[in-house]
Formats: C-alpha cells, sequence, structure tokens
C-alpha cells in the first residue's frame, strides 16, 4: 500500500509523573534519510527506545516492513532488521575490527571453527564497501571515536539491518570524521538504507536528511521535507513559537565587589570563553542542550577538568581551580551529575557520606567523636527530611532524592559557599524534586551563591534568579528572573541566536 | 512496634558480628572435640605461634580495604628478617637493627604504593612484581644463606624476645608476640576508626571517585595503605625471625595467601570500604583453631588444607547472605 519501512502509530508512554510520549506518529519511507529532533525531554529517546525494544509502549501500534513488531523485545527488533548506534558505542574495545564487526555472525567451518580467512576478507568487503581506510586487524579501544563509529556502522550493515538508527552521531566527531559519515550516509541511502539519523545541531539536517519530524513535548508537531524547511522554521516548530530576532543581548559580564565568584574566558575542549558570575544568596541557572557543555563547565569550575585557558575569582581574589580539594578550600562544592557514581560512596553509611568533605571539624583530642558525628547527620537527615532509618544505614538503600539531600548535607555541612550543582533532580521523584529545590532556595537565603546545571528548563525557571544559556560550548545568552522567557531561552539553547 | 525494632535490632547485631558468632561456633566445637582445647596455656600457644602471620594480615586489610592486594607480604617480611639480622650480626644495636629492617618494608610498601597511584596500574601486578624482587633480595642479602645463632649475638637476647618471649601470668606463659598483635590490632582499628586517614581509606576503597571530588587526599591516603602493609609485613618478619633464632630468606612463603585469607574472613570486602582490623583478628583466629584442632586430634595437614578451603568460601558466602537485604 504504501512505502513505509516503518510505521508508529498513536504511540503512548507514560512514566511515574510524565506523559513521555502522547499519540506519536512516526512514519519513515523506505531509502530515506529521516532526521528526528526536538529539546531535551522532547521524546526521542522515549521512541526510538520503544522502537528497539528498551522499552515497552503503553499503546499504539509498530509495523516495520508491513509486519507488527513484538514490543519490549531486543533481540526480535534487531533480527528484524532495526539497528541502533548508540552515542556511547557498544564495541568490545579488546577485540579486533573484524571481531566487532562480525561479532554475531562470524562465518564458521564446516567443523563449526571460526573461519578466520573468510572472516577477514567479510571485514575488508565491508570496509572497501564504505570506502574508508582501516585496519582490520586493529584494537577497536585503539581507533578514534570516528573510526569507531564507522565500525559500529559496519557491524550493522555485517547483521543486514534494513534501519539503522543514528543517536546523536555527530556530537563526538572532528570536521573530517563528520564529512565522512555524511558521504558514508549518502551512500548507503543510494543502496536503499534507511537511516533515522537524531541530532541536536540543525544544520546538519539540511546537510544529511531528507524528511524531518520534530517532537515537542511527547508530541509530533510535525514531519516534514527538509527542502521545504530553514533553520527559522525549524526552530519555531522546535520551541512552538515564531522566532524573534535578537531582543536579548549577551549580558555585559560585571566585576566587582559583590560577585563572590567569576570565570573568566573559560576555555579547554568542551567550552569556549565563558565568562559568568555569581553573586552571594544567587541561584543561576545554566541552560542548554545534551552536549551543549554545561556539565564541562561545572567541572572545568570545580578543577576536575583541565582549562587550556580562562581565570577563576573568588570574591575578587584570583585562584587557581587546580583540582577539587583546592575548590573545596575555595569554598566550592560540588553536586555530580552522577549521583551513584561520583557523588557517593554507596557501601558507606549515610553519616560517612554527610561527613566525608568537611570531618575535620570532628577532630577532637582522641580522634573523631563519633557522638558529635551522629548528631550532626541526625540532624542533617531531620532538617533536610532525609528519609532513611539511621544515619548508620548503607547509603546505597536509600531511594534516588534521599541520596541528593545527602550530597546536599555533605556540602551544606562543609558550608560551602559557592555550590555547583548538575542535574540536581535527574530520575527523582516529583515530591522529592520539589523538596530538593526547598533546599537549593533556603541554601541561597543563608547565603550560598548557587550554579544549577539542568537540561529541564522547568527545574531552572522555577528556582533560579539568572538563567544562561549554553550552545555549543558557549554561553549565548543571559535572562533575568524578570525577563525569563521560555520560548526564548529553547531558542537560544536550540539555535544559538 | 517494639517487637520489630527488637528483632531489627537483632538482625543488625548478627549482622556485624557475624565472623564473631562463626568463632564462637569452632571454639564450641573445638571444646567439644578436644579436651586439651579450651585451656590458658592453648590458647596462648594460638597467640604465639600466629602473632607473626596476624601482624602481616593487619597491613592486608588496609590495602583490601582500599580495593589492593598486597601480594608482597610474605617477601617483604623474609627481606626484614633478613636485614635485620644481618645489621644485629654485624654488630649494629638491636634497636636500629629493627628499626631499620621496618623502614626497609615501610619503604617497599611506599614505593609498590606510589607506583600503584600514580600510574594507575593494577595493585594485583605491582605487589606481584614486589614480591619476587623482594624474595631476590632477601637471597641477596646474604647470598641464600640462613643467619644461625642470633640470640648468642650482642643484643641477641633483646633481640629474640620480641618474638620468643613471654612472662608469666595465671601460672602460664603470655607470649610477648601475642600481646604486641592485640596491641597493634587495636592501634590500627583505632586508626581506621578515629582518624580521617582512616575513614578516607573507606571512602577510597568504597568509590575512588566519589573520593576524589569531595576532597579525600587519594593519591596519599592509598599509598600510606601500603606503606603500613610493608611495615606490618616487616615487622611480622622480624618478630618470625626473632622467634625461629634464625634469618631465613625462604621465610613467610605463602604467608600472602593466608593474609588474605584471614581478612576475607573477617569480612572485608576484596572490593574494598568494607571491613576492618578485628574481623581480621579474628579470622586469623578461626583459622588458627582450623590448625590447632587438627593438630590436637592428630589428623595430617592434607585435612586442614581442604578445611580451610570449605572455611574461606564458607565465610564469603556468610557474608554475602548477611548483606544481601542491604541491596
Amino acid at each position: 500500500m504504501s512505502n513505509y519501512i516503518l510505521e508508529m502509530k498513536q504511540i503512548c508512554k507514560s512514566f511515574p509523573g510524565v506523559k513521555a510520549l502522547e499519540d506519536v506518529d512516526f512514519f519513515v519511507e523506505s531509502g530515506e534519510v529521516h532526521c528526528l529532533i526536538g529539546a531535551n525531554g522532547a521524546g526521542k529517546s522515549t521512541l526510538m527506545k520503544i522502537l528497539s525494544g528498551a522499552y515497552t509502549k503503553d499503546s499504539g501500534e509498530m509495523l516495520f516492513d508491513g509486519n507488527p513488531l513484538k514490543d519490549g523485545n531486543t533481540l526480535a527488533t534487531r533480527k528484524a532488521g532495526i539497528s541502533v548506534i548508540y552515542q556511547e558505542l557498544s564495541l568490545v574495545n579488546e577485540l579486533t575490527v573484524t571481531e566487532n564487526i562480525l561479532i554475531n555472525n562470524m562465518p564458521k567451518t564446516k567443523f563449526g571453527a571460526i573461519d578466520w580467512k573468510k572472516a577477514h576478507d567479510l571485514a575488508k568487503q565491508y570496509i572497501e564497501m564504505l570506502d574508508i581506510k582501516l585496519d582490520p586487524n586493529a584494537r577497536a579501544g585503539s581507533l578514534s571515536i570516528g573510526s569507531r563509529q564507522l565500525v559500529e556502522l559496519m557491524k550493522c550493515l555485517a547483521a543486514d539491518s534494513k534501519l539503522i538508527v543514528m543517536d546523536e552521531p555527530s556530537a563526538t566527531l572532528s570536521k573530517d570524521e563528520f564529512n565522512t559519515l555524511m558521504r558514508i550516509i549518502a551512500d548507503l541511502k543510494k543502496n536503499g538504507m534507511t537511516i533515522i539519523y537524531i541530532s541536536h545541531r540543525l544544520e546538519e539536517l539540511f546537510q544529511v536528511g531528507d524528511k524531518v519530524t520534530i517532537l515537542k513535548d511527547g508530541k509530533n508537531v510535525a514531519t516534514e521535507k527538509v527542502s521545504d524547511l530553514n533553520i527559522d522554521k525549524l526552530v519555531e516548530y522546535m520551541i512552538g513559537y515564531k522566532m524573534t530576532a535578537n531582543q536579548y543581548k549577551k549580558a555585559e559580564v560585571l566585576t566587582g565587589e559583590d560577585y563572590i565568584f567569576e570565570t573568566r574566558n573559560f576555555t579547554n575542549k568542551k567550552i569556549r570563553d565563558v565568562c559568568i558570575n555569581l553573586r552571594e544568596k544567587e541561584i543561576v541557572g545554566l541552560y542548554g542542550l545534551v552536549g551543549s557543555g554545561r556539565t564541562e563547565l561545572l567541572r572545568a569550575i570545580y578543577g576536575v577538568d583541565r582549562l587550556d585557558r580562562g581565570e577563576l575569582y573568588i570574591s575578587g581574589k584570583k585562584v587557581q581551580p587546580k583540582n577539587p580539594r583546592i575548590s573545596i578550600k575555595n569554598g566550592i562544592g560540588m553536586l555530580p551529575e552522577n549521583r551513584k557514581m561520583q557523588g557517593l560512596v554507596l557501601v558507606l553509611p549515610v553519616w560517612q557520606n554527610v561527613i566525608m568533605v568537611a570531618s575535620r571539624i570532628f577532630r577532637g583530642k582522641l580522634g573523631l567523636s563519633y557522638k558529635r558525628i551522629y548528631d550532626k547527620s541526625r540532624d542533617y537527615i531531620k532538617e533536610l527530611e532525609i528519609k532513611t532509618p539511621s544515619e548508620k544505614t548503607p547509603t546505597i538503600s536509600l531511594s534516588g532524592g534521599n541520596q541528593q539531600k545527602i550530597i546536599l548535607a555533605k556540602w551544606l555541612l562543609q558550608n560551602s559557599k559557592i555550590l555547583l550543582v548538575d542535574e540536581p533532580t535527574q530520575g527523582i521523584d516529583v515530591k522529592a524534586k520539589a523538596e530538593i529545590y526547598k533546599i537549593l532556595r533556603r541554601a541561597a537565603e543563608e547565603g550560598h551563591g548557587i550554579v544549577i546545571a539542568s537540561s529541564e528548563l522547568e527545574e531552572l525557571t522555577s528556582v533560579c534568579d539568572r538563567i544562561l544559556v549554553m550552545f555549543q560550548g558557549q554561553i549565548v545568552a543571559e535572562f533575568d528572573k524578570t525577563e525569563i522567557e521560555e520560548a526564548a531561552i529553547l531558542q537560544y539553547a536550540v539555535a544559538g541566536r | 512496634m517494639v517487637a520489630s525494632l527488637n528483632k531489627e535490632t537483632v538482625v543488625e547485631l548478627i549482622k556485624k558480628y557475624s565472623v564473631m558468632l562463626l568463632l564462637i561456633v569452632f571454639v564450641i566445637i573445638a571444646s567439644m572435640v578436644s579436651n586439651s582445647f579450651f585451656t590458658l596455656s592453648n590458647f596462648f600457644n594460638i597467640l604465639q605461634s600466629y602473632a607473626a602471620p596476624g601482624i602481616i594480615a593487619i597491613g592486608m586489610t588496609f590495602t583490601i580495604l582500599s580495593s589492593g592486594t598486597d601480594l608482597s607480604v610474605g617477601s617483604v617480611a623474609a627481606l626484614a628478617g633478613m636485614v635485620s639480622a644481618s645489621l644485629l650480626a654485624q654488630g649494629f644495636p638491636v634497636g636500629i637493627s629493627i628499626i631499620l629492617g621496618i623502614i626497609m618494608g615501610g619503604l617497599l610498601g611506599t614505593i609498590t604504593g606510589l607506583i600503584i597511584t600514580f600510574f594507575q596500574l593494577e595493585p594485583f601486578i605491582v605487589s606481584l612484581a614486589t614480591m619476587v624482587s623482594a624474595r631476590g633480595l632477601a637471597m641477596l642479602t646474604t647470598d641464600g644463606k640462613v643467619i644461625s645463632g642470633l640470640i648468642k649475638l650482642d643484643g641477641g637476647d633483646t633481640f629474640c624476645y620480641l618474638g620468643g618471649g613471654s612472662f608469666e601470668i595465671l601460672g602460664e606463659r603470655l607470649p610477648f608476640a601475642g600481646l604486641t598483635w592485640v596491641a597493634i590490632t587495636l592501634v590500627m582499628a583505632y586508626i581506621l576508626k578515629y582518624t580521617n586517614f582512616g575513614r578516607g581509606l573507606y571512602a577510597i576503597g568504597g568509590n575512588k571517585e566519589a573520593a576524589l571530588l569531595s576532597g579525600v587526599r587519594v593519591k596519599l591516603f592509598n599509598t600510606l595503605a601500603w606503606t603500613i602493609s610493608g611495615m606490618t609485613a616487616a615487622y611480622g618478619g622480624i618478630m618470625l625471625t626473632s622467634w625461629l633464632t634464625v634469618a631465613q630468606p625462604t621465610l613467610a612463603s605463602g604467608f600472602e595467601l593466608d593474609a588474605i585469607a584471614a581478612v576475607v574472613i573477617g569480612g572485608t570486602a576484596m572490593t574494598g570500604g568494607k571491613g576492618g582490623v578485628g574481623g581480621t583478628l579474628v579470622g586469623v583466629f578461626i583459622l588458627a583453631i582450623i590448625t590447632n584442632l587438627f593438630n590436637l586430634m592428630g589428623l595430617p595437614s592434607y585435612y586442614q588444607q581442604i578445611f580451610k578451603g570449605i572455611i574461606i568460601v564458607g565465610a564469603l558466602l556468610l557474608n554475602r547472605v548477611v548483606s544481601i537485604n542491604e541491596k
């Protein structure tokens, strides 16, 4: 009837507290490059995870090649001919290119052993097919990100995929690597491959795509031919408003006594000439799409990532962001993006995580005073309403929201003047979210200056005094509390202007 | 409510002292099997025989807590014994000889620790290298020969008191070595619990990155754990040499495995961040009782080895079971 290779009809998916997808129609024609775009939380990942079988849909219908796709079954999806290349690639670093390409389809001899000669020939064929330079015997781990991505692509080809989903393939590529990728995508298309291309970078879509579907707040806003669109129109779809001219100028970074913290021209691989400042009792939001450099900026300020250039001033005094220890001494604290991996020692009890930074204040004549430690931990458990059976409970057994509160307690105890907060409420339920905002607000009132990086705009508009927008490693706009306008912020985050 | 709370406390207590319970079970079994087991003299006997391995296991606890394993302890013990004995034989005062031996061990541990922390190499392999080299060094000190008759040297009396001396208490001879073992355990338990270094070690073992981001001195503390392991290994070796009154370069071979076993039985997690030296003390006792019991029963040592293996796995399983509902 139609030449749609993939038909996703009326797809709905809810998570506790959020409607991630609402009656989304998504049709992909055979042999086209179909781009999928949308701001943070628009539902791109959810939709693709439903396609790949990682999630099950609540309702709706999925047809691939005219046949219904099994729900929530990644293996069946792959067998049907759908491959997904995720941003964090899934190669085995210790294996060679050949082994990675053929990982599920190693040719066998008639005795059942691996036919290495045939395997190498096959791998060479794929490499020639893409017309690239690559040693089939090289270890995957020794390759550049761009080459690894191509190996991943060949893996999809070897698996006889008919549809390849590429999730943000360009985010980590160099200019040359990107051009190679563009050429290969064009070649594949010529050979009849269908590709779904997900990206934040709007210019790319015009280079690579035939059609584009725009998601916003879990709904399909539009599916159009790329040739009928321009960037302004695209941004309009993404943010739901007409793109307006540059009415918000980038604010001048002021220096002065009342700034407790200031960065000048912070530059490294991921960020460029970032100047931000912070007043006492102020909460500044850092908004940007995934990969815009939010996390990297906080890490650079905290001294985890190296700076190529830039200066940091604390209360007007120049300091070196060399390592976390020094930053802590300078009065900076960080609540990292990944709570479990970077924020907490999960096997240890609550009290020890609470005192991890400020443990020296419990030192008495005879070593650490446990009475004071337990008392103080209980104070924080009560004050921040941390739900735990006791201060001696292992942190691992608490919920995400309570774990985040423990990290907050850690820095409040240290009384760090400046708090860098990265995605404070990711994966946390609505009630705990509100409580965490309350704690942050109260901390600000008590004199802390806080920077919150987040991919949730509503979160920032509700707690921040000021919002800075990041785009491709730079601050592109600044909005004061009085002028906060979601559409404009989104526009800057998506289009950079 | 009260009943359920009590039940929870009981569960907590069982969890916390599961190793202790295991020890008690073994003591009861041993007492029933042999009349001569539950006597003060046998207890002192165990203290004497297991003081050196016990002290070595204390240092091992530190490295395992920081999520490494020190394979070099046996070789370092032998080297320190040889160094101290040679110095004594060359006329150095006994105090200096002993202290230089300990410093030697601390130095080797520090070097191992520095290589591990600064180059981020696998502790298992780096300490394996130290193990091989230290054994070679121990052989080199005397060209592989033993140094005998230590007790006859100047200061030899004092030197030999360290590992073989005892004083009378309740009509039995309490070994000085055993007393040292318990004393060092107490000091180290204090360090682990009451200092920022100690607590930092748990943080490093539990999650190095989180510890680093919280400003814990990861490199310094991690290296110090290896320094301590080197020093306790050295002291254990010197004590063993002193007890035997003969210094031999082949001393304490295989001790690293017993030490690891004791630490693990004592409830310290190989992944780091969990456990302590108190548990290790109990772990050594459990291993000691098994040997002691089999000796008292006059069974060949092959049975001991088989049974020890079973106990190691059993203790691991026990730890697993008691920590399962934390997840």
